[in-house]
């Protein structure tokens, strides 16, 4: 009975040993160069990956008038220094519309709010509208 | 005769006198089209002048565009500055923009200060190229007395990555302690990918992933780590203007903080 319960423990003594090898083992596995690369981006609906990309645009957009003191023409001018790609609007597969006076007012917008269950979509010098 | 030469210089007064109206009603006009871009002109240069006495930058624009329907105010006042030291670290461009600034004109004039009574909206944006946080990384280096350490950053929006070979003699005792299971020898080599956050002026890293020594270090360890280094930064005010820095964005060649 004794001999028995000391079996038991010294299996989960070994056990454990075992997978915090295979833990250390996979950390290892995990750490090569070829892995100096950021996380995944994690998946998102339509209307979050849409939010995010206008996000990302309007701050490219701001950070271009803080180079030229003047916003963009076009979208595509925020490559490379500001954005690597240009995103496509996730529920259309197409580019954002883009308007801009250059001078005090920027807008983008999505082609069709509808196809993200909305009326209204868009992002105005910054302010995200959403309806 | 003489009936015709008085109706003829009565013609000619009428000529006159309508060409002098005219004159004085056209020239008005004409010299207050002009005055707005005159006026907005000036006071760039004014400007410009008592901020390059203030702050230390490689290149200074001043842009005012005054308003079209109410005489002798400011709708925007942009001030753009390349190379500017902030703190220890260069920024590539710091840009302060007032939307319908009041500006201290007598101090402007006669000091040559700049100062802001008031304003609806102001927006501040700093740009910090990859090239200049290596500078900084270096120049910090070079104080510490750091021997032998290699640092690369890049950015890979929404990340910031940081490549490095550092002696371990270099890293703060309490994170070679938090650290200790993978630092094997006496330096610490690896990636790591942070996010970056701000508020109040101060700059704080989340790390997202991190490799040291080829072992990739555990998400509660990372956590711990977050908690001890942040803040990570204090963002300098550039005096004479006010601003919190609150926002971070990391862009293909830029980390760009708003306020």
């Amino acid at each position: 009975m004794f001999r028995g319960k000391i079996k038991f423990v010294l299996g989960l003594i070994l056990l454990a040993v075992i997978a915090a090898a295979g833990y250390a083992f996979y950390l290892y596995q995990q750490g090569g160069t070829e892995h100096y690369k950021p996380p995944e981006k994690k998946a998102e609906s339509p209307l979050e990956q849409a939010l995010g990309d206008m996000k990302a645009l309007s701050q490219a957009v701001e950070a271009y008038y803080a180079k030229n003191l003047q916003y963009p023409d076009r979208l595509e001018q925020l490559k490379p220094d500001f954005i690597s790609e240009i995103p496509v609007e996730p529920g259309a597969k197409k580019a954002f519309v883009y308007e801009s006076d250059t001078q005090e007012r920027y807008r983008i917008a999505v082609s069709d709010p509808s196809r993200y269950g909305l009326t209204e979509l868009f992002l105005e010098n910054g302010e995200i509208v959403q309806k | 005769m003489k009936m015709v030469k008085s109706c003829k210089n009565k013609a000619l007064g009428a000529l006159l006198c309508f060409l002098v109206i005219a004159a004085v009603l056209i020239c008005p006009c004409a010299l207050s089209a002009k005055a707005p871009e005159l006026a907005a002109k000036a006071l760039e240069d004014e400007i410009s002048k008592a901020l390059g006495k203030a702050i230390a930058c490689k290149k200074m624009e001043v842009l005012v565009r005054l308003s079209k329907d109410k005489p002798g105010e400011i709708r925007i006042l942009a001030v753009r500055m390349e190379g500017t030291a902030l703190g220890k670290m260069a920024a590539d461009y710091v840009t302060v923009i007032y939307e319908k600034p009041v500006i201290d004109i007598d101090q402007l004039q006669k000091a040559k200060k700049f100062k802001i009574l008031s304003s609806a909206k102001t927006r501040v944006s700093i740009l910090i190229s990859a090239r200049s946080v290596e500078a900084y990384i270096t120049s910090r280096a070079k104080q510490l007395q750091i021997k032998n350490y290699r640092a690369s950053i890049r950015f890979s929006p929404p990340y910031a990555e940081c490549l490095f070979n550092v002696p371990a003699s270099a890293v703060s005792p309490k994170i070679l302690k938090i650290l200790d299971k993978f630092v094997k020898g006496n330096r610490l080599e690896g990636y790591a990918a942070v996010r970056l956050t701000a508020g109040a002026n101060t700059l704080s890293a989340a790390p997202a992933k991190v490799i040291v020594n080829h072992f990739v270090i555990p998400d509660a360890i990372l956590k711990e780590l977050q908690r001890m280094v942040n803040p990570s930064d204090r963002i300098p005010v550039l005096s004479p203007f006010q601003y919190s820095i609150n926002k971070v964005a990391v862009q293909n060649n830029y980390i760009f903080m708003t306020n």
